[in-house]
């Protein structure tokens, strides 16, 4: 039997997400998809060509570098690339994921864990509404599918590792 | 200043196609965030009701959820499922829904096309039964947008009232314009002209071009809410309402309750940041449409509204 590698590669792991399906090598690096991007507009740093170059690479410090975070998931560079088995949408989205599986970025999630919440506990994202608008039998259900399909438990892990992180910054 | 041409490109026929009438029998599925503009709802139910169409709406219906992908706090097989739940719902009803706004829209079209990869669907069966469900494949989701362009000649019929000499700047916003799937895409997303053809055309609009007509909002789906400090969005919203002021125009038009909320409330935000005022006021195609039916004020509900809307109500003559 082969040795197993120490870690596997960074396209490796993007291929298992269950939204994987772009073929970076086949990016001819034109960069329509930074012409047309919001992000690359105003932030110095966001090359949604320079990314999938990375990707391509191999290079690990794409998840550590909060660039990410950047993207305004238009879906603008997706219909404006010539290749048809790029989607820079979810190359975004399955990184977030990567890094934040690795513990990078768990800061971002602060505006959105309470919305998530409200999601979990009355199947609405935003409601000031009380009793909810939804029906109770119907409430019911929702909770029944996020349990069963690991949305309660993702939530509650990212809840976790977000208290963790600021404990941490408060010990420092 | 936008001319009617003949078009550079033609509809997406097959969609046009499948788009209700305003004599079918239409789901309305209601949106969380606009609950913040509760005129959204009223004016698109009230509007419908006098255009002959009792919309169906349901308690027990829930909130979208494709857009948690995005949030990353969901694994794909929990919108998939509370998606294919809201098509069971709706399905009990109708075959056609309509929503009003561009987050609901998408994230349909998007567990759509996600559904067809892989064994997604044998597994969101299950999930299914195990709730007391089955899977449902032939309710279709349009948008608000689509719908009135296809109807646009029973709300000319009907408006009490044109857009005659008021000029407007449309923002379709980029969840309306880009689908996973192109088939579910009615419109041109690089030159899209349904709106310009609503208003412009069927209810005598001057409509504005600018710059950035397809640029995003700011509000970038979380964009908003990843960064307190939020310089990255309102940037972009600078940006659009700069060359929005720029055309002139006397109002925004939007489609997605998102989209307002953003560039109703940045607006003062961006007053504080960069010192720029605008005053432009922002306004949902439904609670427009509900403006000119002349749907009284406490249907259309536009005190809800962040920047005043009344100079734009002034200039069509609305007096509630």
């Amino acid at each position: 039997m082969d040795a197993i590698p120490k870690t596997e590669s960074l396209i490796a792991r993007i291929n298992k997400h269950p939204l994987a399906g772009t073929d970076y090598f086949s990016c001819i690096q034109c960069g329509r998809c930074v012409g047309s991007c919001p992000a690359a507009a105003v932030s110095e740093k966001f090359n949604m060509r320079i990314m999938n170059k990375r990707i391509m690479e191999g290079d690990e410090t794409i998840l550590s570098d909060d660039t990410i975070w950047d993207c305004f998931y238009c879906h603008t560079c997706v219909n404006l690339c010539p290749r048809d088995n790029i989607d820079s949408y979810k190359t975004i989205l399955i990184l977030r994921d990567l890094a934040l599986e690795k513990g990078y970025g768990i800061s971002h999630m602060k505006n959105i864990l309470p919305l998530m919440n409200s999601y979990l506990k009355k199947g609405v994202l935003v409601d000031e509404s009380e009793p909810s608008w939804m029906n109770l039998k119907a409430i019911e259900e929702i909770r029944w599918i996020n349990s069963i399909t690991g949305m309660t438990e993702r939530v509650l892990a990212l809840e976790r590792a977000y208290e963790a992180s600021k404990s941490k910054e408060k010990g420092e | 200043m936008f001319e009617q041409k003949s078009p550079v490109h033609a509809l997406n026929q097959a969609r046009l196609d499948a788009i209700p009438s305003i004599i079918d029998k239409v789901f309305y599925f209601q949106g969380c965030t606009e609950r913040a503009y509760p005129g959204i709802n009223a004016a698109f139910i009230e509007a419908c009701k006098i255009m002959g169409n009792e919309l169906i709406t349901s308690d027990e219906q829930s909130c979208c959820t494709g857009n948690y992908l995005a949030f990353n706090t969901a694994p794909l097989a929990t919108p998939l499922a509370i998606t294919q739940r809201n098509y069971n719902v709706m399905s009990q009803h109708t075959t056609n829904c309509v929503t009003t706004c561009n987050g609901c829209f998408q994230s349909f079209q998007n567990c759509d096309a996600y559904m067809k990869k892989g064994d997604w669907r044998a597994r969101i069966t299950d999930v299914m039964e195990q709730i007391g469900r089955e899977f449902i494949d032939d309710v279709h989701v349009f948008h608000v947008a689509e719908f009135f362009y296809k109807n646009r000649a029973a709300i000319q019929q009907h408006a009490k009232r044109s857009l005659d000499g008021v000029k407007i700047a449309i923002h379709y916003g980029c969840h309306f314009l880009h689908q996973e799937d192109p088939a579910v895409m009615l419109d041109d997303f690089e030159n899209p002209s349904i709106l310009e053809t609503l208003l412009g055309g069927s209810l005598e609009a001057t409509v504005v071009d600018y710059r950035e007509r397809l640029t995003c909002c700011g509000a970038g789906l979380n964009q908003r809410m990843i960064r307190d400090d939020r310089t990255n969005s309102l940037k972009i919203t600078l940006r659009k309402m700069k060359s929005i002021k720029k055309a002139g125009a006397d109002a925004i038009v939007v489609v997605c309750p998102y989209c307002l909320l953003h560039l109703d409330n940045a607006q003062a935000e961006l007053e504080v940041e960069f010192d720029e005022a605008f005053d432009i006021p922002v306004i949902h195609l439904a609670e427009l449409v509900g403006v000119l039916f002349d749907l009284p004020a406490e249907v259309v509900r536009l005190d809800a509204h962040k920047v005043s809307v009344n100079s734009f109500l002034k200039k069509i003559g609305y007096q509630g």
